[in-house]
């Protein structure tokens, strides 16, 4: 948390603001270092440095985001060109009127420097220097004589008796100090005060150079303490060869008045001068200053203008990207948001669009989701629906179709899937009757319901179909929706009941007075056979066997009846198709005719659940009608009979198959032989293959019959495999 | 080969040469005003250690036109008695700051040297009399002898220097920028 408050504080505008602050407030120390407050003079180089090291910094900012914004601008990058702009403006705005003040700053502070100083004042300050020299001249030319004279009066005076003497003279001139010298030794020296007599002032040593060239010397001076006095120093005359060059240094005391005048002037003189001549310095050291606050200005200048102009475009860069974003689809795209400005308020309005499109577009999606649910949903009820389903637009083109209307018609519909329904007529001539009566119900633009009976090679289908106008989606107006089922097997099982009961009622109706007509018959040739002659018995005895022959032919045929309408409950039971076939071939295998047998079973074979007798009942009418076909017809009869386990699109089941090599069906239709009463034997009853079909049927399987391509007839049943497949399989291989 | 041939045949050499001439030649330009302390010496005079040193001063023109301008200059003198350790540092002992003022008084035509520690001040005729007494140190006490427990391997360290902070504050900045103001002397040592 610390770090990243650091982090923020030392980048970015803080740091900026921070260094700017820094230095604005070094500057102010620096230029307050210049006056003459001492406790800032050993800081001045320190403060300096850490100004000049500021503006590095400032420019290495600066230099830093040039270089980001060169690369952005060479990049193109959005943002980088308004930017750049407004960095320009800001730039002009910000340091051409700090230029131009700084111009005339520096200009005023010259002027203003220059202007505090004046030839004439330095002239009449030199004139009064010169006046107070001159002044003090002729004082200095009287002292000096005074002074001359007083030598001569120490000239011969031992070194002894000097002090003595020089203080009588020092009293007598008025001098404040009187010292002779042998040299530059001092030889005796006289104060005004006594206890200064011990350190005398010394004089020059050039002044002692000057007096031994006998060059006497009067000139000011300033005393430690005292202040001006005026020095004469002259040479002692030489009245003796023992004495060196001796010299007398007297020092005068000016009037208080000339002291503190004599002050004035050099004073003022002095700290003119000292001005003028620190003129030049005083301009360099306000024009650093000057210099350096300007540096700072502009270069603060820049940096906020760096600052300014990224934080202004920031949001129009954001704005720009989410346009661009929202181009692209992207509805996701927030923004962050700016200040609470105009900008801020568009930045917002761009986030409310995008979530309002995005909330639309969702609900779109979800509602386009639910729409191909559906459609998905219809779809799959339509194609699981038994009844075949089409729709036909105005034009008459097929729209929409089910699997069951492909499989009712046996075609594929997808060939003319968009194209006119007529289309299927011309291709396929069985449905030209079917094509017919929907176009002519079409047009009567109301709810029809009609039934339509087709023959193909299959042969005959009967369809009830039902068509419906569709007038109540705007989109489908004009369309048909027609539904239509196969009825073919619905119908041959209503005309097999229907059989059924008239076998059942003959059974019932026939069989009773058959007994009595027997029983009356065989009387009637026994009461009266004997009792006639030969020829009318004969007749007798023919008719009454004939009668009892067909009474006997008749209660058969009733049993047969009875037995097809009887419907006994089947017992069902696990077993193997193939030991069922051997048992019952068995009982052929064995027969006196030529019979041949000719037996393929397959080894793989599953366990079918069946009713072994009613499957036994099967087995010997479909062999006793393929003998009895090719009896008298076929010189060597051939039965061969086949079982195989076969897979057809995830459904298993076992094949019988049974076919001879006698004259085939003769043309009988496959759907009209399995109908009762349907024969083409003479003596045959016309149910054995009627009860073939309805135990196949008990059994869930089907039964179909054709001719061999090469002579003879075929018949084909299939049953349901028992649901334990592989187990069984096992079973069945061991 | 000799020398002379492989600077025939190195002419950046040469060039380099000369350059490292004039950059010695440099710093003579720049001593030609300078500081310098030809001597110092010490005695034990009444139990204190006392100072003998000759100075020699010379002003370059820029300082002289501020001298004579009333600038006032002040010389800095800086003694130091240190105690010379073999294998470390030396050791600090005290450490003393003399200052002396030299201005030019218009109206008398003299230059005035002032001792500040001692307020002592004398007039001079001429610029170089004055710097002759300013570059004088005559028995300037340092040290106490009871103050010292071991006088042994102790050393005087003198350095003098033109105080710029002593400088009027206008003239300050450009004293420290400029080079013509920077006058110090190296430090001398001598044992006590």
């Amino acid at each position: 948390m610390s770090i990243i408050v650091l982090k923020r504080l030392t980048s970015g505008p803080y740091a900026a603001a921070l260094l700017s602050i820094l230095l604005l407030l070094s500057l102010y120390i620096m230029s307050g270092a210049t006056e003459d407050s001492a406790s800032f003079n050993q800081q001045y180089v320190l403060l300096l440095i850490t100004i000049l090291v500021g503006l590095t910094m400032l420019v290495v900012m600066i230099a830093v985001n040039v270089i980001g914004l060169y690369r952005r601008y060479k990049l193109g990058e959005p943002g980088s060109r308004l930017t750049t702009r407004l960095l320009v403006l800001f730039v002009v705005i910000a340091v051409i009127p700090v230029c131009v003040v700084y111009y005339f700053s520096v200009d005023f502070l010259h002027r203003g420097i220059d202007s505090w100083f004046d030839v004439r004042i330095e002239q009449s300050l030199n004139d009064s220097l010169e006046l107070s020299r001159s002044s003090l001249d002729s004082r200095l030319r009287d002292l000096l004589r005074t002074t001359e004279q007083l030598a001569v009066d120490v000239a011969d005076e031992s070194e002894a008796s000097a002090v003595l003497r020089l203080d009588d003279l020092r009293a007598r001139s008025g001098a404040s100090e009187m010292t002779l010298f042998d040299g530059n030794r001092i030889v005796a020296s006289s104060n005004i005060k006594a206890e200064l007599v011990i350190n005398p002032n010394r004089p020059d040593e050039a002044i002692f150079n000057d007096i031994s060239f006998g060059r006497n010397y009067a000139g000011l001076d300033t005393i430690a303490g005292v202040g001006l006095q005026i020095r004469v120093v002259v040479r002692v005359p030489l009245v003796r060869a023992d004495l060196g060059i001796r010299s007398l240094q007297a020092l005068y005391a000016v009037t208080a008045r000339q002291r503190e005048l004599a002050a004035s002037v050099q004073e003022t003189f002095s700290t003119y001068n000292e001005l003028v001549y620190l003129r030049s310095p005083l301009k360099y050291s306000f024009t650093l200053t000057l210099t350096l606050a300007l540096l700072l200005s502009v270069l603060s200048a820049v940096w906020a203008a760096f600052y300014t102009a990224r934080k202004l475009v920031a949001p129009i860069t954001d704005l720009a990207e989410g346009t661009q974003a929202v181009a692209l689809g992207d509805y996701s795209k927030r923004l962050p948001l700016p200040a609470n400005d105009e900008l801020g308020f568009l930045v917002e309005s761009f986030n409310q669009m995008t979530r309002r499109i995005e909330r639309a577009r969702n609900d779109e999606q979800l509602s386009r989701d639910k729409v191909d649910e559906q459609q998905a949903y219809q779809a799959c009820v339509l194609s699981n629906l038994s009844s075949g389903v089409m729709t036909l637009d105005a034009e008459q083109c097929l729209q929409t179709f089910n699997e069951a209307a492909s499989q009712i018609l046996s075609v594929d519909l997808t060939h003319v899937e968009g194209k006119s329904i007529k289309e299927l007529a011309s291709q396929h001539a069985r449905l030209g009757r079917f094509v017919e009566i929907l176009l002519e119900q079409m047009e009567k633009h109301q709810q029809w319901s009609e039934e339509i009976t087709l023959f193909g090679s299959a042969g005959r289908q009967v369809l009830v179909c039902r068509g419906v106008p569709m007038t109540d989606a705007l989109e489908t107006s004009g369309d048909t929706l027609i539904v239509f089922e196969d009825v073919t097997n619905l119908m041959q099982a209503q005309r097999n009941a229907a059989w059924g009961e008239v076998a059942r009622r003959l059974a019932h109706e026939i069989k009773n007075p058959l007994t009595p007509i027997q029983l009356s018959a065989e009387r009637l040739r026994h009461k009266y056979l004997d009792t006639m002659d030969a020829e009318s018995a004969e007749v007798l005895d023919r008719a009454t066997h004939t009668i009892v022959q067909q009474v006997e032919a008749m209660k058969d045929m009733v049993n047969a009846f009875s037995e097809y309408a009887r419907a006994p409950q089947i017992k069902l039971e696990v077993l193997n198709l193939n030991t069922l076939v051997n048992e019952v071939l068995d009982l052929y295998r064995d027969d006196e005719s030529n019979l041949r047998l000719d037996i393929s079973l397959d080894p793989v074979m599953p366990h079918v659940e069946a009713d072994a007798g009613r499957l036994r009942q099967l087995l010997h009418n479909l062999i006793k009608n393929s003998i009895e076909a090719m009896q008298d017809v076929t010189p060597q009869p051939e039965i061969a009979l086949r079982t195989l386990c076969m897979q057809e699109s995830n459904c298993r089941y076992v094949e019988l198959r049974i076919e001879d090599n006698g004259p085939g069906w003769m043309g009988d239709k496959e759907s009209e032989l399995f109908e009762p009463y349907v024969t083409s034997k003479q003596g045959g009853t016309g149910l054995g293959l009627a009860i073939v079909k309805k135990i196949v049927e008990e059994h869930g399987g089907m039964v179909a019959a054709e001719d061999r391509p090469e002579g003879g007839a075929m018949v084909v049943i299939r049953l349901p495999v028992l649901h334990q497949d592989g187990q069984d399989d096992a079973e069945t291989q061991a | 080969m000799s020398a002379a041939d492989s600077t025939a045949y190195c002419p950046d050499f040469r060039q380099f040469y000369l350059l490292v001439i004039l950059l010695l030649l440099l710093p003579c330009q720049l001593q030609a005003a300078e500081i310098k302390i030809e001597s110092a010496s010490t005695k034990i005079n009444q139990g204190m250690y006392q100072l003998n040193a000759n100075i020699h001063y010379e002003l370059n023109d820029e300082v002289l036109d501020a001298l004579n301008n009333g600038v006032t200059i002040t010389m800095l003198l800086t003694i130091k008695l240190e105690r010379q350790r073999a294998y470390l540092w030396n050791e600090s002992i005290s450490k003393l700051l003399q200052r002396y003022e030299l201005e030019y008084h218009a109206l008398s035509g003299q230059y005035i040297v002032k001792k500040l520690a001692s307020a002592e001040q004398q007039s001079y005729l001429s610029l170089s009399a004055a710097l002759r007494a300013l570059g004088r140190v005559h028995e300037l006490p340092i040290i106490k002898q009871d103050a010292l427990q071991d006088s042994k391997n102790v050393v005087v360290k003198i350095h003098s220097e033109l105080d710029t902070n002593a400088l009027p504050a206008p003239l300050r900045p450009l004293a420290w920028v400029e080079s013509y103001w920077q006058l110090s002397s190296e430090w001398f040592s001598c044992p006590l």
